[in-house]
């Protein structure tokens, strides 16, 4: 055993002299200590990756979530603001913050100069989703009556009002600015409030971060009732 | 033992790069999609608002972005609505979900600001055009370093906006 430990200056010694001759040490590399020194270096460096890895994981699947959710919403803005593009008229004594029942131009209810030469009724409102794992989301739901309209926005969460129970969505600016959970005669714009918050994949909606969340904020003019009143 | 703790460095330095870089580039597509949103918004206000009630010409204005918000600068005009109408959220009327009752603004609030600025007659080949005015959204805002999204739009008196 000793020869093992003195093998190193014997290698010295045989390569100086320039004699071909076979190291005495024949076990060579790390010691136990070193090894284990090395193991616990490289560990400690592979638990601060995992540590940043899964941090990174979160966030791409905030990003992810988000990105869904702006996505959905956007795709409800848009058709929602293709309706009122062509509506002038909003029914007083049915719509509020949670409903809203228009009169709007179908595509064959124009005529060559853009102006309306009638309106078909449609509704928008929110809904509580009854789906199991799905408890405090709604649905904002759309079409010709309440009866029949389809899910156009899922995972709605907010805003509330100060009493509420259910999202107020919709609110109403009139021709002197002044905004109202209610619409009046003199209702030129509504507003859209939305708060969302989906489910992640595998988790219910109490688990899921609140950073998955998005909050968005749209005003949406309607057409002059003045010259499209039907 | 040394080239192992050499190697782990290495690889450590460039995974932790690779992977912050991802974060900041989460947050980076974050704040472009909100603050192209709100972009588009303002240019929607604009064109609802009456000709005569545009800010002035040349004036930059800036627009509240979530109202009940102690991070609200206060230094928008409050008598203009088109100003002082919230871009993002109204936390005056409405209460979001938050972990944090005492700050009820959602974590998605915009970390920037809008700017609004208002130009004269819009020009084409042939000389400016009459009636016109031009108006300029920015929104910015920092992440490391300052980031910007800029909108420019004509708005004409005879547009879709309402007379009162």
């Amino acid at each position: 055993m000793k020869t093992l430990f003195t093998s190193k200056s014997h290698h010295k010694k045989t390569r100086r002299s320039g004699l071909n001759v076979h190291p005495v040490r024949l076990i060579s590399g790390f010691s136990i200590l070193e090894l284990l020194v090395s193991v616990v270096i490289i560990g400690i460096a592979l638990a601060g990756i995992s540590e940043l890895l899964w941090a990174n994981t979160t966030w791409l699947t905030f990003l992810q979530n988000k990105y869904d959710t702006f996505f959905a919403a956007k795709r409800f803005l848009n058709e929602f603001k293709s309706d009122m593009r062509r509506t002038a008229v909003l029914d007083l004594s049915l719509s509020d913050s949670k409903n809203l029942y228009i009169k709007k131009a179908t595509e064959d209810q124009f005529d060559g100069y853009g102006f309306l030469t009638g309106t078909t009724d449609y509704y928008y409102g929110i809904e509580a989703d009854t789906e199991p794992g799905r408890e405090n989301q709604f649905l904002i739901k759309a079409g010709p009556n309440k009866l029949t309209a389809h899910t156009v926005l899922s995972g709605v969460v907010g805003p509330l009002g100060i009493n509420d129970t259910q999202p107020k969505i919709f609110q109403f600016l009139d021709r002197k600015s002044a905004i109202s959970d209610l619409p009046t005669e003199d209702t030129i714009m509504i507003i859209v409030n939305l708060e969302l918050l989906r489910n992640e994949y595998g988790k219910t909606l109490r688990d899921s971060p609140q950073k998955s969340g998005l909050a968005l904020r749209d005003e949406i003019f309607l057409r002059s009732k003045v010259i499209h009143a039907q | 033992m040394l080239i192992a703790v050499t190697l782990s460095g290495i690889v450590m330095v460039t995974l932790g790069a690779s992977l912050s870089e991802q974060m900041r580039l989460s947050t980076t597509s974050q704040n472009q999609l909100i603050a192209g949103t709100l972009a588009r918004e303002v240019v929607e206000r604009v064109r609802a608002t009456p000709f005569a009630e545009l800010p002035p010409v040349g004036s930059i204005q800036e627009i509240r972005i979530a109202s009940g918000d102690t991070k609200d600068t206060g230094v928008y005009d409050l008598s203009r609505p088109i100003l002082a109408r919230p871009l993002q959220i109204d936390a005056e009327n409405f209460s979001w979900r938050h972990p944090d009752a005492n700050y009820p603004i959602p974590l998605t609030r915009f970390p920037g600001r809008v700017t609004l600025q208002m130009g004269g007659e819009a020009q084409s080949p042939s000389g400016p055009i009459p009636e016109t005015k031009t108006a300029t959204v920015s929104v910015t805002w920092t992440e490391g370093a300052p980031k910007q999204l800029q909108l420019k739009a004509i708005i004409c008196r005879y547009g879709i906006q309402m007379e009162r």
